[in-house]
Order: structure tokens, then C-alpha cells, then sequence
């Protein structure tokens, strides 16, 4: 095949296995991942759909060879972080977040799809509900690490590594974002 | 306990059944045209139609905007268009993002910049969600039934300029530039259009000037509309006006006495004859019936040597047959032609197809 050989969690321990379309494995395998840490990041449904076909096209395009599952995992960690990154650089996506806060204090709704909407994220318990929103409120320096480390499970090293931060800042955030939360949400 | 009520939170989270098909399809289409080894995103994500008459060419836009890395998809794609075109209203503009639909097509008032009395706004139009009717597929024109009224004043002058359409999304972005007679205010605004053109089209047309005459019949007709680079007090006697007065207030002026509007298509166009009298070409074309289309011409006389000329003087003028309102144009080129016959002339035939009427507005103010 034009591409790569991907390396398939689903077929077996060193079985090469290929669906007819050779992206849709790690495509599958990594699509939540992305599009939750995306969601996490951006905080909404239409800029988390953003970011996460994004990010799947800068995988098409740049076609990596992956030496494994955690090298895959890595690269799409990576990539979702900068995209965040880029996305929240651009001039338009920071005049309409100050805008819509500006309306938020007002009191005034933002169009669908934008700020802190409740009840977007399915069927799912007020109290998780409200610990999401609550972690949407930290600063995306330490929403990045908590997410990785909680949901993803990541340790503070591979954090590090993937960030492109020391262990040691990582620690340091992770600290300080438990400490918000702490005090928001009580207990952790 | 937080590692657990986070996961339980987040593993409700994923991309939509459609978002992740349509990334499966990217993939494929990228397969599909992977006889390299790299995908192109930037060929097939090829999705801009610029305006024609913009600023810049349609071609530089297209090579500009295809040259973005795909990440500036978190911009919408006006404000990518407005980012080139001019970085400063770019750095202006304060979203506004309110939409109303009518007629099956939404309206979205996407940005603003307002500034004193003057307003340039951002504007989309699209087939409303689950529309089959594909009434927005390129450029169409607002018909100038757009109107930004803070409750004070309404607009006294305005301009609307088409900027990009975006198949991806099926938006047609406009800008338009509004001015009143006092500063705007921001706290309450009111933003309409009543009528858009779809469809548009332009057609390059040969207008034939063989055995063109040199005597035809005059007769003084009410203008409506009257307009050129030449000065009316400099226009030569055969072309004198008759000015308004308060019994009658229309402009008079004398026109070819050709074919009337009966012999002539309600929905096209029809050129009723040319002339060259007294040292002036004179080109007369029927619209057929424009109160909601925007039939135009620009005709271009052109010399043996291939140079072009635009018209010195245009006036217009309607006749009514029934229900009909037919709009006829008289296009003057001035100035003594050495041999008549030496020269050729073309139009640019601009047609538009379906108006619709509806009722856009929304209510926003400028934080």
C-alpha cells in the first residue's frame, strides 16, 4: 500500500492486519482520544469538531510511521495540543472569546456552540457535569496536565515529554490546578 | 475519587457519528488521490470561490487562502478573506454571529466594525439547515435591500460587496458598508435584508454595428436614472435635458426612437438599436422587466487599433406594458468616429436569476 504499515492493536500481537482504508485503524483507535483532550482544551462541541478533524488531516497529510502504540498516542497528543494551541493564537477565535465573556457578565447568550453550555456533553450525572464545567474554567496550562494525567493516564514524565515541559512544571501545575479545584469542588 | 468522576465525565465525550465519517472520508478521498505519497490537503480542500471584482484577483486570493495552513480553518472563512483584503478592519471587526432564517436560507451577521457613522458589516447567506432547495451554490447579490437601523436613523448610503463563497459550508459572504447622518449607536441594532439574487451570471456579448444608421427618429423620453464621467452641462446639444420642474419633475432627454417595450423580452435582453448621429454613438438596450432581477450591460466601443472605450453617458428610462415595467438603457460614446465602420463594439451581459423575497433581520449590539 502507498502509505505505511500500521501496526494493528485489534489484529494481535504482531499481526499486521489492514482495513481497506489504512488510516481508519489508528483513525478509530485515536479518535476519542484526540477529540476529548480537543474538548478539553477548547471547551466546546463546535471548536472541539475543529480541532479534531484538524488534526486528523495533518495526520493524512503528513503520513508518520509510527514505531508503536504509545509512539502513535504521543504524536496525536502532540499534534491536538499544538492545534489548541494555534487555535486559540488566532486574532478572531481570541476577540470572540473576550467578546462573549463580555456578554456572559451581562448575562446575555452567546450563539449555540460557544462558551460554557450545559447539557452538551449527553446524558450524563450533574456532578460530572458540573466537575467538567469546572475544570473548563481553569487556565489551559493546567487543564492540559489534568487531563492527561487523569483521563489519559499518563504519567508527570511522559507528560513532560510530550509537552515539551519539565516533570517538575508539570508537578508544579498539576498541584496548583488540584488546589482550584480543591477549593471549587471540595474533597480530590 | 476525582480520577474516577473525571473519567466517567469525559468518557461520555467523543466526536459526533457524522464528524468521524467525515474524517474517515477525508482519509479516503486522500487515498483516492494518493498516487503520490503525500496528500495535497491544499488541492483538495480547494473550496474558495473569490469575487470577481474584488480588490485582488480572484486567482491570488485562491493562492493565498489554499497557502493557509489548515489550522486557520478556526477562523471562518470571511474572516480570512477580510485578514488579506484589509489586516486592519480585520483587527476591527467585533463578532456578532446572529442569524435569522427566511425562505429557507439563513442569514448570519457574522462581524461588525462600527466606527462613527459608519458601519462595515460581515454578512453570510446559506440554505438553511436541511434545506434541499441549493438556492445559495455561489455568488448572489443582496439586491440593496439591506438596512442597518439603530433605532435613531437608518442607513442614508451603503455598498455591498461580495467576498468569497465557501463551498465547504455553503456560506456567500458579503460585506457590506453602511453610513447615516449621526454616529451609531451600539447598544441596539437592527440589521435586514429583504430581497436576495441568486444565480448570477455574466456573459460576454458581441453587439453588431453593421450598417449602423446615421438618421433614426428621437423622441424625448422621462429618465430614471441618468449617470457617466461626463459632466451633463458638457454634453453636446443633440443631447441636451430638459431639467425637472415642480409640475413635472422628470428629467427629459431625447432617446432613439426604436423598437418599444412590446416588441421586446420581459426576461432578457434586447438591443434596440445603435446609432451615430451628430457625432455621437448612441446604443440603446432593453432589460426586459428589472424590478427584481439586475439586468446590466457594460458595453465597450472598441477601434482599429483595439482600443477600448467605455461610455461617456448613460440614461435609463422605463416603459410599462401591462403588468410589465420594461427598463431601457441609452449608452452615449461621444466624440467624432473618423470611420464608423472601423469600429466594433461588445457588452459584458450581466443576468441574474431567481429574487427572493424574505425577511432577514436580527437585533444585536456592539459590546
Amino acid at each position: 500500500m502507498p502509505f505505511r504499515i500500521v501496526l494493528s492493536v485489534k489484529g494481535g500481537k504482531g499481526k499486521l492486519m489492514h482495513k481497506e482504508n489504512p488510516y481508519e485503524e489508528v483513525i478509530e483507535r485515536s479518535s476519542g482520544m484526540v477529540y476529548r483532550l480537543a474538548y478539553s482544551l477548547v471547551k466546546t462541541r463546535v471548536d472541539a469538531d475543529d480541532i479534531y478533524q484538524e488534526v486528523f488531516m495533518r495526520y493524512i497529510k503528513a503520513g508518520p510511521v509510527f514505531d508503536n502504540e504509545e509512539h502513535e498516542k504521543a504524536w496525536f497528543v502532540r499534534v491536538t495540543v499544538n492545534c489548541c494551541k494555534n487555535y486559540w493564537k488566532s486574532p478572531w477565535i481570541r476577540r470572540r472569546a473576550a467578546f462573549y465573556e463580555g456578554y456572559a457578565g451581562e448575562k446575555v447568550c452567546a450563539p449555540a456552540g460557544f462558551g460554557p453550555v450545559f447539557g452538551e456533553t449527553g446524558d450524563i450525572g450533574s456532578e460530572e457535569q458540573l466537575l467538567i464545567e469546572t475544570v473548563k474554567e481553569l487556565p489551559e496550562k493546567y487543564r492540559v496536565v489534568i487531563h492527561l494525567f487523569y483521563y489519559e493516564e499518563m504519567s508527570v514524565e511522559e507528560i513532560g515529554k510530550i509537552t515539551g515541559m519539565k516533570a517538575s512544571t508539570v508537578r508544579t501545575r498539576l498541584t496548583r490546578a488540584r488546589k482550584r479545584l480543591k477549593e471549587k469542588l471540595g474533597g480530590l | 475519587m476525582f480520577a474516577e468522576q473525571y473519567k466517567k465525565a469525559y468518557d461520555s465525550i467523543g466526536p459526533s457519528p457524522e464528524k468521524y465519517k467525515e474524517v474517515l472520508i477525508n482519509a479516503s478521498e486522500a487515498l483516492d488521490a494518493a498516487g503520490a505519497k503525500t496528500v495535497n490537503t491544499a488541492e483538495k480542500r480547494k473550496r474558495f470561490r473569490a469575487a470577481g471584482p474584488a480588490a485582488v484577483s480572484a486567482a491570488a486570493l485562491l493562492c493565498v487562502f489554499l497557502a493557509l495552513p489548515v489550522c486557520a480553518k478556526n477562523s471562518p472563512a470571511f474572516y480570512r478573506v477580510v485578514e488579506f483584503i484589509s489586516p486592519a478592519l480585520a483587527d476591527r471587526l467585533v463578532p456578532i454571529e446572529k442569524s435569522s432564517s427566511s425562505q429557507g436560507i439563513t442569514m448570519e451577521v457574522e462581524a461588525i466594525d462600527l466606527q462613527g457613522n459608519e458601519a462595515q458589516i460581515i454578512v453570510s447567506m446559506c440554505d438553511e439547515e436541511g434545506s434541499t432547495a441549493d438556492r445559495i451554490h455561489g455568488p448572489v447579490d443582496l439586491f440593496d435591500s439591506y438596512n442597518l437601523f439603530d433605532y435613531g436613523s437608518e442607513t442614508t448610503l451603503g455598498g455591498c460587496s461580495f467576498l468569497a463563497y465557501d463551498e465547504e459550508t455553503g456560506k456567500a459572504y458579503f460585506k457590506i458598508t453602511t453610513q447615516t447622518s449621526g454616529t451609531y449607536r451600539k447598544d441596539k441594532l437592527h440589521f435586514s435584508v429583504r430581497e436576495i439574487l441568486c444565480d448570477k451570471s455574466s456573459e460576454e456579448r458581441e453587439i453588431d454595428l453593421t450598417g449602423i444608421r446615421e438618421s433614426v427618429p428621437t423622441r424625448m423620453e422621462a429618465l430614471n436614472g441618468m449617470g457617466g464621467m461626463m459632466e451633463e452641462d458638457s454634453l453636446p446639444p443633440s443631447l441636451a435635458m430638459t431639467y425637472g420642474t415642480q409640475e413635472d419633475p422628470y428629467c427629459r432627454s431625447s432617446v432613439l426612437d426604436l423598437r418599444r417595450a412590446d416588441e421586446c423580452a420581459a426576461d432578457d435582453f434586447t438591443v434596440t438599436g445603435a446609432a451615430y448621429m451628430d457625432g455621437v454613438l448612441r446604443l440603446q438596450v432593453c432589460m426586459g422587466d428589472n424590478r427584481h432581477a439586475d439586468r446590466h450591460v457594460q458595453p465597450f466601443l472598441v477601434d482599429a487599433d483595439g482600443e477600448e472605450k467605455y461610455e461617456d453617458y448613460s440614461v435609463s428610462w422605463q416603459e410599462t406594458v401591462g403588468d410589465v415595467s420594461y427598463q431601457f438603457y441609452e449608452y452615449w460614446f461621444i466624440g467624432e468616429l473618423d470611420n464608423p465602420e472601423d469600429y466594433s463594439m461588445y457588452g459584458i451581459f450581466h443576468d441574474s436569476g431567481e429574487c427572493i423575497e424574505g425577511q432577514w433581520e436580527v437585533i444585536f449590539r456592539v459590546a
